[in-house]
């Protein structure tokens, strides 16, 4: 156990989000629990990624097993090593490949969320697009050159690539709105970078190019991001995208097919070593990956590609495919998981915990005697419990957990993932869900 | 007692179930040392102390007024204490000494644990008609806590009556008008309540729609309820319940905070524009339920549970979240002027930086003026001419000898609000004009560009170098720089906006006939090369419709001439454009069509007579060499050399202008985002770079950030110390 003094800013963000029943954005290396190899795994990848390389994984786990917080271990990570993080969880109205604007809303969506080390939180565009401009800047003023010219030269890598000519035409015109004090064209230039703008001839008269980030280019506009985050001196791009279980619930099997199509489109580029410093997660349930009439395994072309290392059975595990299963959390892994909590509220000073060993265990059996073994399987509802016993004894110093342990409720988490499929119909998706990963209310923009 | 357990905000409900049972055991052991002395208080008799609407009781020479609890010993709700707010008129008061700042008073306030000085406070409010602005909140809320339990009466049909709860949201309503300003809790709580009673009492509604919702507060039942209705309806969610859905679940951030007025009307606009009367929502299987947390510590949470469906977390509802920020982003600009000075709503420079949909109810006077100004002098094709000072004495520069970029932006982006485009505009690569040089304004068409396209950029040039060639030899007529210039338009495929710009360029460089001067010495700069791209590009515009008219012919020369080019390469240009796949075909005037010759066919040509497949491949050169011209003919300012504080050298790796920012950070635990970027562009950085730029230093040199995001920037001290030490 951990006994490294936690700094009070991560254990506010940890808290508040296990609360919420939401995975925290920051600090997860304070109340990670095992998945050693896992890590391991990802970590080698990012550090490919950085090196010029790519990687892919499906990150493939039970509902309630983790994944997102897996996922966004491993997006702090590799903040933490320099790339540039976009992340975003599919939905009927999010997806790889549409025509009726939903893979440019993904595309939307990933670019507002983009990170960097300084800005983990997302909304990073700005910081990333200028810091490549500051860049140039200092060489232009070094060497005694046009600014212009020098990014010209810097992004000249980028037109080998489909769009890329817009793209950087697109990032000039951003230093001729700072150089000029136009913040008009800054802000279309950020617009145009985000896929917001939905109309080309808006794109033609506001900023002079003439296409425009639409469902059809959004996986050629990311190699772009991917490249264009290493000239301005990230060390490389990770995406990471969640949910995929909604591609699997599309009912309409053309258009889940093409979504799997762009899927296959990264792997090739991925294991041709085509995607350059690019970095892909994706998330999902088991049978997303495994269903063969609607899961990834519908897709020869894919099933080939994913097939599990056949000789990896029996609990071992082979961490080098691109699919990488995450095992359901036991007993014993909740048991550190409550202990890692409690160190987070006494700010890793154990002679602050708020209780003993002792309770941890009582806590589990009145968990267990309540859901069964649901309370480590899906262990948010658990684990949101346990924080808010924690938060009130912290309060109420008086009060004992013994008393308190008898007033714990807990429900059965239910999964919303086995309810209704997606209609292809855009003006008809709306699930009769509400219970959703992706908790709306503490979205904050 | 005082158990200081009302946590704010994002408590568990598990939380607060905890709370509650300590808070009752509590209490349940101070009945029980009060047992011995005083009675059990039975459930529900309370009702004869209630002070109705309109009443009022004297106690210590003071008037309570109404829609209180007078009387010794009055039973809790659940009859298991006392109810804290009932006034007990034998206790005693220190009228002499009212603790009006509230500094003796708990947090969870009683009238019977108070001190006397308290009281006296108290019982003074509510003699003044409970308008006091200055009171502690405290003694708002002991009254608050009356009102609540009046309402928890009538949820449970014990007493008290419709009209009366009316009344007392009223009341609710009034105090929020007074207090709410100084206490988010009570805001809160009082728009709560005013939530509860509406679902009791429909009457209350208006009432309570006239409270702003607070942000990030949680969907109001009302407007829960009004989502699920109209789900369940099939009907669309109007803008207002749409907005305030967002509110009431979102932080919205800086711009549509700044600018609420004008964010709450842009977000009107949009939705109207993007969903039409509004979006449809599905209804979800989930019913409707409010938990009510009350103020006081004698009430249990109250759950109501409604037969409509929740849909406040259908995923449709991210299309408003999207909305709302692409409006923020909007705003953006507008809201960073404002937070730099407040008072420049008025000034064309806010005009000139609201969105679009704004502009019609702007209130800028300047804006104004300068609209009835262009106004009055546009010609029957839409065109003005007029003199650069006359339009900047709304800009209001600050150097009246000389217009900066930024104000010659400044003044293209307002004109283009009002619907006028201006030539020379510097955004497209014109030239910055003098004062009392002339201007053209046009009347623009929507797709009018703001910025110039590569192949607008070569059309200026071509323009440019066709008016020289006509100032320096008259023999060029007026006809055929119109054909010059249609034929520039076709090649280079120009919108019927970038036409327009053009015409109005053309305009202008006839009117000042800028010369060659500048010109010449930067075509003499340029290398062969360079001057031969050029030539070949007028080629290739003049030879679009696949021949060369003698005409054009005689211009071409006329260009290659001033290029420094010999009339020997023109030949061989215009020969070997077409040489590829057909010979040139040189024909006369087809106005004379007596004396001309056969003419071969041409392969597959449209009805326009092109082929279209040499026009894309044109065009595809084209953009090259006009990538290499757009980069020699744009008025280029050379970087100024930014200013840094003499005898301070560089910090690690960073430069001089990062070093010398970096300093400035050191020096304050805390930066409002407008004082980084004023810095920044003091040092002529870019901020949001900069500061990207620094961290990453930060973290090689130090392995920590220097700075935490945020408004305002947070600085890491002992980082920045390590850092610039």
């Amino acid at each position: 156990m951990t006994t490294t003094p936690i700094k009070p800013k991560h254990r506010e963000s940890i808290l508040q989000s296990l609360r919420a029943g939401v995975v925290p954005r920051s600090g997860q290396q304070y109340i990670q629990v095992g998945r050693h190899d896992e890590v391991k795994a990802l970590v080698t990848d990012i550090d490919r990624v950085a090196d010029a390389g790519s990687a892919i994984r499906f990150i493939i786990g039970e509902y309630g097993s983790g994944k997102t917080f897996f996922l966004n271990l491993i997006r702090s990570i590799a903040l933490e090593r320099n790339l540039v993080t976009l992340n975003a969880d599919l939905s009927p109205d999010r997806r790889l490949h549409a025509t009726g604007g939903q893979a440019r809303s993904l595309y939307a969506e990933l670019m507002r969320n983009i990170a960097t080390r300084s800005k983990p939180e997302g909304g990073a565009l700005a910081s990333v697009v200028e810091k490549f401009v500051s860049s140039a800047l200092a060489e232009a003023r070094t060497a005694g050159i046009g600014v212009e010219e020098v990014i010209r030269t810097r992004l000249a890598s980028l037109q080998e690539l489909v769009g890329g000519y817009d793209f950087a035409h697109v990032v000039e015109s951003y230093w001729r709105g700072h150089d000029t004090g136009n913040e008009e064209l800054k802000e279309a230039a950020l617009r145009w970078l985000r896929g917001e703008y939905t109309s080309k001839t808006d794109a033609r008269t506001q900023l002079g190019v003439r296409t425009i980030v639409g469902d059809a280019n959004v996986y050629d506009q990311l190699k772009l991001i991917a490249r264009f985050v290493r000239l301005a001196g990230y060390a490389g791009l990770l995406i990471v995208l969640d949910e995929l279980v909604n591609l699997y619930k599309l009912a309409n099997t053309q258009a889940r097919n093409s979504n799997y199509e762009q899927i296959l489109r990264v792997l090739n580029d991925v294991l041709q070593g085509t995607a350059e410093g690019m970095g892909v997660l994706l998330g999902g349930t088991p049978e997303f990956l495994f269903d063969t009439r609607r899961g990834l395994y519908s897709y020869s072309a894919l099933q080939s590609r994913l097939a599990q290392n056949q000789f990896a059975t029996n609990g071992l595990v082979d961490y080098s495919g691109p699919v990488l299963p995450l095992s359901q959390l036991t007993r014993e892994d909740l048991y550190v998981l409550l202990a890692n909590i409690r160190n987070v509220f006494a700010l890793g000073d154990a002679t602050k915990y708020l209780v003993p060993d002792e309770a941890l265990e009582a806590f589990m059996h009145h968990c267990s005697t309540r859901i069964g073994d649901a309370y480590f399987r899906t262990p948010r509802n658990t684990v949101t419990a346990f924080v808010s016993l924690l938060s009130v004894l912290e309060q109420n110093a008086q009060a004992s957990w013994r008393e308190l342990l008898g007033a714990v409720a807990i429900q059965v988490e239910r999964n919303p993932d086995l309810e209704g499929e997606i209609e292809d119909e855009p003006s008809a998706n709306t699930p009769a869900s509400g219970n959703d990963d992706d908790d709306l209310a503490t979205f904050r923009i | 007692m005082n158990l200081n357990i009302r946590v704010p905000t994002s408590m568990t409900d598990l939380e607060r179930m905890l709370q509650a049972s300590i808070a009752r055991r509590q209490r349940q052991t101070e009945l029980r040392d009060e047992a011995a002395t005083a009675p059990r208080p039975k459930a529900a008799s309370a009702d004869t102390f209630w002070i109705a609407p309109g009443g009022s009781a004297t106690v210590h020479g003071l008037a309570t007024g109404d829609l209180v609890y007078v009387g010794k010993r009055v039973p809790s709700f659940d009859g298991e204490g006392w109810e804290p707010s009932a006034i007990d008129p034998f206790q005693p008061v220190d009228l002499a000494h009212p603790d009006v700042a509230g500094k003796a008073m708990p947090y969870w306030p009683a009238y019977n644990s108070i001190p006397s000085e308290c009281r006296a406070a108290y019982l003074q409010w509510l003699h003044g008609k409970r308008q006091d602005p200055n009171i502690s909140i405290g003694y708002v809320f002991v009254f608050f806590y009356g009102l609540e339990r009046r309402v928890y009466e009538f949820h449970a049909r014990r007493s008290s009556s419709a009209d009366e709860v009316l009344a007392i949201a009223r009341e609710v309503s009034r105090l929020l008008s007074i207090y709410a300003v100084r206490s988010s809790s009570f805001a809160g709580y009082g728009a709560s309540l005013l939530d509860l009673i509406g679902t009791l009492e429909p009457r209350a509604r208006a009432l309570e729609s006239h409270i702003p919702i607070r942000h990030g507060s949680g969907v109001p039942l009302r407007v829960a309820t009004a989502l699920g209705e109209l789900a369940v309806a099939q009907k669309p969610i109007p803008a207002k319940l749409a907005y305030d859905w967002l509110r009431a679940t979102r932080f919205l951030n800086t711009p549509a905070t700044r600018c609420e007025h004008e964010f709450e009307l842009l977000f009107h606009i949009r939705y109207a524009n993007q969903f039409g009367e509004g979006i449809y929502l599905k209804p979800t299987k989930t019913s409707l339920r409010l938990t009510y947390h009350p103020a006081s510590d004698a009430l249990d949470a109250l759950e109501i549970q409604r037969n409509v469906p929740d849909v406040t977390a259908a995923p449709l509802l991210q299309k408003v979240v999207e909305l709302a920020y692409a409006c923020s982003n909007a705003l953006d600009a507008y809201s960073r002027l404002i937070g730099k000075s407040p008072n420049a709503r008025e000034s064309l420079a806010a005009f000139a930086s609201l969105p679009e949909e704004l502009v019609e109810g702007t209130h800028s006077s300047d804006a104004r003026a300068l609209a009835a100004l262009v106004l009055s002098r546009l010609d029957e094709h839409g065109r003005a001419q007029l003199g650069a000072g006359e339009l900047l004495q709304y800009v209001r520069i600050s150097n009246p000898d000389k217009v900066s970029k930024n104000e010659a932006i400044l003044l293209a982006q307002a004109l283009e609000k009002l619907g006028y485009g201006i030539e020379p505009d510097v955004r497209l690569g014109g030239p910055t004009f003098e004062i009392e040089e002339p201007v053209v304004v046009f009347r623009r068409l929507p797709d009018c560009p703001s910025s110039a396209s590569d192949e607008y950029a070569t059309a200026m040039i071509c323009m440019r170098l066709g008016t020289m060639v006509s100032a320096a030899d008259d023999d060029v007529s007026a006809a055929e720089r119109a054909l010059l210039e249609r034929h520039i338009a076709e090649a280079l495929q120009l919108s019927p906006g970038e036409q327009q710009r053009l015409g109005a360029h053309l305009a202008w460089l006839v009117e000042t006939n800028p010369g060659t001067t500048g010109l010449k010495k930067r075509l003499a700069a340029l290398s062969r090369e360079a001057r031969h791209h050029i030539g070949q590009l007028l080629v290739n515009v003049a030879t679009t419709d696949a021949r060369v008219d003698p005409r054009e012919m005689k211009i071409l020369e006329k260009l290659y001439v001033l290029l420094g080019l010999d009339s020997a390469d023109l030949y061989r240009d215009v020969h070997a454009v077409h040489a590829s796949d057909e010979p040139v075909v040189v024909v006369d005037t087809p106005a004379t069509p007596s004396r001309g010759r056969a003419i071969p066919p041409r392969p597959s040509p449209t009805a326009a007579g092109l082929d279209m497949s040499r026009v894309r491949l044109k065009i595809a050169e084209t953009r090259e060499v006009s990538a290499l011209l757009g980069s020699i003919f744009v008025e280029q300012e050379t970087a100024a050399a930014p200013v840094v504080a003499a005898g301070t050298g560089t910090i690690g790796t960073l430069d001089a202008p990062h070093s010398e920012l970096l300093r400035r950070l050191a020096e304050r635990e805390s930066w409002p985002r407008e004082d980084v970027e004023r810095m920044a562009s003091e040092l002529a950085l870019l901020p949001d770079g900069a500061l990207e730029t620094i961290n990453d230093y930060a973290y090689a040199a130090a392995d920590e950030p220097l700075w935490e995001d945020g408004d305002p920037l947070a600085i890491n001290r002992h980082v920045a110390m390590e850092l610039i030490r």
